[in-house]
């Protein structure tokens, strides 16, 4: 236990931890600067440090950024990351309602407490929760993301028809490029640089940054939120009451979510907000400014943060980028990752345990003097925000992948973001169908390749992928049954 | 107007719909053809049902409820910016970032109607060559340059 | 008049600006920041650097399995100041693949800086206990391998040596090494290649090494020649440049690449990743990466990947 005292609590560790978490919740907030931008922005320096601080600073940015995607998602309009998308659904409508503050109270305090959450499961239940996750084969994962298509009709706000069109759109948008299966290139039209797919950060950032940023000049910023000056308010604790169920069945889903090689925080946030719509109450609100909705993203993509590292430590295997990151910065310091990091390295890893622990903590400290900084800087007269959420668009596309083309693509998707926001298309379905798309068609193929092509196979495939399937029925049905039982209410509720 | 501009969205999302449905027959495939599964199956039934719900959008009863087209007064201004937009994404590959992202911002701001001097060149020395030069050369990010081991 | 003189003068300003300080070496890495390819060059940039006397920085272009990497390099000016970090996929495996804009002939070749000889890999407890057990059971059955994409190492390793040994194969791609692992661990796939680190990272053991002789860490494992195929597959890296660099300073740059490789930080992180060094000079590389294609092109061939 000493050492990992000695380990943690010293100048390096603890600097790295602030100047991490701070860092990486300004990158966050940052329209169109994700965590990717983060961790290539910090990677160069871990090479010279010590294992712990590097890991410390990479982790730091990493859910620091997942954090501060919220601000920007929250205070106008545009996710700071993908993963923040469905943050903005009730974030944004209470910041015009000028309860900003307040909104991003929920959001810290969902954020920190899906992460402690997570932490936890980690630390008590790493080994069993990986295991469970190998029995996860691709009918399996084909299941759960079936299940997580679902919640397309629940961000639909009431406009079923067009919410799955752009979901269907989504779904196909992720199929451009080279066939995951046999290699073959489609819809690339002959030119090498569709055939690496639309990136998902570039179309997040042309969908909702750029087109907040066209629509706010071709309303005269008439729609847009008094932010500035915005102070965080937490919430209090008695409006908690009934709130909190939600809280904790998210952050079991982040981490369950998490702890699935490849799907990710964005996917979690998703399906935690669809979930807490058919469950709560207040149901009925989300959409127009319910905390619960924040809750519902923040407490999962935040519990996304702690879970990824159970495959990445128990395994050894990255369940996205940002682990496949801190997995080599671990070989790079000469610990090999892998099933046996557990019992080799154990100091690392609970070093890892107390630093995750912490890295939520302070976040809710810097989380203050960091959204007044933010607030101050929204002081600037609101066309100047404008063009600031412009340039780090156009910024955060050409880091993205290093490709100036994805600046292109990301204005298209703007200027489709401004046409769909013109015409009522809800954005959120078509970014919930291009996440989902890939891990969508992989597991379908593999599936099918495994079954000899019968698709029937699937659902007697084992218990596990029967039960996600008759789950996803569900899901599809309730609001179907729900809307024959009352059809008049339903109608009322759109206006 | 509202409703008529809905519907010509839907149709013309049909449209590329059909469009990219026509084009999995002449483009891709090409490679692989030997092996087992299509890579164009799943992208067909996709587009079948895009087109079907486009279909469905278009010839639903209109309703008020869904479109929001009488809040966006400054059109003309808009369609200028993204056009801009669009020649600065186009010249990033040749001209590098700096130059052309600089010359953007300037639009930008005389779009967003900023006239008086010193915000203006605060401004534009700030989100143009300030950005560039902090994430260029201070972060090591590297953005696209005019010239192979040149500045900028 | 007088317009245009001012015009001509900031033109020739920013000209100059634009070369002065044309120090500044970028190496492109086709792949994301993090990654396993970036992890090396990175270490091998200070090296690099140091002998050259030059300010080298990396350049992450990833997409496209490398390709769109690969191909800003081949368009890149042939002045030196932009080198491409390339492993095998983007330079050797996926022109034969898929329409890349460039071919072999759009680099001028530098330097082999590594080699890697890839593992058969099974689950560790697994109910087959040799080759000549999978080999029985594709005969009769079927064997699902994994590969981390289809045209990587891992797919044409198995694709070949289902082909040689004639046996009933299904592939299943993922997306890369992590998620493949993951399917291992949960009995989806029964066989997968990959490298030496692979292997210590995952709850997995050696059936064979695709190399042409046993290996020295790993006296015990058995060559895929021994076990009767004759198969031999590395997966590497190198250095290489635009068309047309001049002689001069491709040899300088073949120069510090031989240094670069010998620097004690790179050879430390070849050993802890259990990365083989191996040093080919600019002719021998360009020899070795021409033949290395054409094998790899005769495997797609034969497998019925490629017409």
């Amino acid at each position: 236990m000493s050492t990992i005292l000695l380990d943690v609590f010293n100048v390096w560790t603890l600097g790295a931890l602030l100047l991490g978490t701070t860092l990486g919740i300004i990158i966050g907030a940052l329209p169109g600067l994700g965590s990717v931008v983060g961790l290539s922005i910090c990677l160069p320096f871990t090479f010279g440090m010590d294992t712990v601080p590097s890991l410390t600073l990479l982790l730091g940015v990493y859910c620091g950024s997942v954090y501060g995607g919220s601000i920007s998602a929250i205070l106008v309009n545009s996710p700071g990351t993908p993963q923040a998308a469905a943050t903005t659904l009730d974030g944004y409508p209470m910041a015009q309602r000028g309860e900003g503050g307040l909104a991003l109270g929920w959001a810290t305090v969902a954020s920190v407490l899906g992460g402690l959450i997570s932490c936890g499961v980690l630390i008590l239940a790493a080994p069993q929760l990986s295991r469970f996750a190998t029995s996860f084969g691709s009918v399996e994962v084909f299941a759960l993301i079936v299940l997580a298509l679902t919640c397309i009709a629940a961000v639909s706000h009431g406009n079923t028809a067009k919410g799955l069109l752009m979901g269907l759109i989504g779904l196909m948008l992720a199929l451009v490029g080279t066939d995951p299966v046999t290699g073959a290139a489609r819809f690339t039209f002959g030119t090498p640089f569709l055939s690496a797919g639309f990136d998902l950060i570039a179309v997040v950032i042309g969908l909702f940054a750029l087109s907040e940023a066209f629509w706010r000049v071709a309303t005269g910023n008439a729609e847009s939120a008094e932010v500035s000056g915005v102070r965080m308010t937490l919430p209090r604790l008695s409006a908690w009451k009934g709130r909190i169920g939600t809280l904790i069945r998210s952050s079991g889903i982040g981490c369950l979510v998490g702890a699935l090689p490849g799907t990710g925080a964005a996917t979690a946030s998703f399906i935690s907000y669809a979930v807490a719509r058919q469950v709560s109450p207040r149901g009925d609100g989300f959409g127009r400014g319910e905390p619960e909705g924040i809750v519902a993203a923040e407490a999962s993509n935040n519990a996304v943060t702690g879970s990824a590292m159970i495959p990445t430590l128990a395994l050894g295997i990255p369940g996205d980028v940002v682990t496949a990151i801190l997995l080599s910065a671990l070989v790079v310091h000469g610990i090999t990752p892998g099933v046996r990091l557990m019992t080799e390295h154990l100091d690392v890893v609970n070093a890892i345990f107390v630093v995750l622990i912490l890295i939520n903590l302070v976040m809710m400290v810097v989380a203050f003097p960091l959204v007044r900084l933010f607030g101050r800087l929204l002081m600037i007269p609101q066309h100047l925000v404008t063009a600031g959420i412009v340039v780090f668009g156009i910024l955060g596309a050409a880091t993205v992948r290093g490709n100036p083309l994805d600046v292109l693509v990301a204005v298209g998707f703007g200027a489709a973001g401004l046409v769909f926001r013109l015409t009522g298309f809800p954005l959120a379905p078509l970014v919930i169908g291009l996440v989902l798309g890939p891990q969508f068609e992989q597991t379908l193929r593999r599936g099918l390749l495994l079954n000899d092509g019968n698709f029937l196979s699937f659902f007697t495939d084992g218990p596990l992928a029967a039960v996600l399937f008759l789950v996803a029925a569900l899901a599809l049905a309730a609001p179907v049954i729900g809307a024959l039982r009352k059809p008049r209410l339903q109608d009322s509720e759109t206006k | 107007m509202a409703q008529n501009s809905d519907r010509i969205l839907c149709l013309g999302l049909v449209t590329l719909a059909m469009a990219a449905f026509g084009w999995s027959f002449i483009g891709g495939g090409g490679i692989n053809a030997a092996s087992t599964d299509q890579p164009m199956r799943l992208p067909r039934i996709l587009l079948g049902l895009w087109a079907l719900l486009g279909v469905g959008c278009a010839l639903r009863p209109a309703r008020s409820d869904d479109t929001s087209d009488g809040r966006a007064q400054h059109l003309g201004r808009t369609t200028a910016l993204i056009g801009m937009l669009f020649l600065v994404a186009v010249s990033l590959p040749t001209l590098g970032y700096l130059v052309p992202v600089t010359g953007g911002v300037a639009v930008l701001l005389w779009l967003l109607e900023e006239r008086r001097p010193l915000p203006f060149a605060v401004s534009l020395a700030v989100l143009g060559p300030g950005l560039w030069a902090l994430f260029h050369h201070g972060l090591g990010l590297r953005l696209p340059l005019m010239m192979s081991g040149g500045v900028f | 008049m007088r317009k245009t003189t001012t015009f001509a003068v900031i033109c020739a300003a920013f000209g100059v600006a634009g070369t002065a300080q044309a120090q500044t070496l970028e190496l492109v890495v086709p792949f994301g920041a993090g990654g396993g390819t970036d992890t090396v060059a990175r270490v091998f940039e200070p090296g690099f650097a140091a002998k050259l006397d030059r300010t080298v920085v990396i350049r992450n272009t990833a997409g496209a399995s490398g390709t769109i990497g690969a191909a800003s390099v081949a368009q890149a000016a042939a002045d030196g100041n932009t080198l491409g970090y390339l492993p095998i996929g983007p330079l050797a495996i996926q022109p034969s693949l898929r329409d890349t804009s460039y071919g072999l002939d759009s680099f001028d070749y530098i330097c082999q800086t590594t080699s890697t000889p890839v593992f058969l890999l099974n689950k560790s407890g697994s109910a087959n206990a040799d080759l000549a057990a999978w080999v029985a059971q594709g005969t009769e059955d079927r064997v699902v391998y994994g590969s981390s994409g289809p045209g990587t190492i891992p797919h044409l390793a198995m694709a070949a040596f289902t082909t040689e040994a004639g046996i009933n194969s299904v592939h299943l791609p993922f997306d890369g090494t992590g998620m493949a692992m993951n399917a291992m661990a949960g009995g989806e796939i029964d066989l997968f290649v990959d490298t030496a680190t692979v292997m210590e990272s995952n709850d997995v053991t050696a059936l064979a090494v695709f190399s042409p002789e046993r290996l020295e860490a790993y006296p015990d494992i058995p060559t895929m020649q021994e076990l009767g195929y004759d198969l031999d597959f590395s997966v590497w890296q190198g250095v290489v440049a635009p068309k047309g660099l001049d002689e001069e300073q491709r040899s300088a740059l073949s120069d510090a690449c031989a240094a670069a490789i010998e620097a004690e930080a790179f050879v430390e992180l070849a050993k802890k990743t259990n990365t083989g060094l191996m040093y080919r000079n600019a002719e021998d590389f360009e020899a070795f990466v021409s033949r290395n294609a054409e094998m790899n092109a005769q495997i797609l061939r034969d497998a019925g990947l490629t017409q």
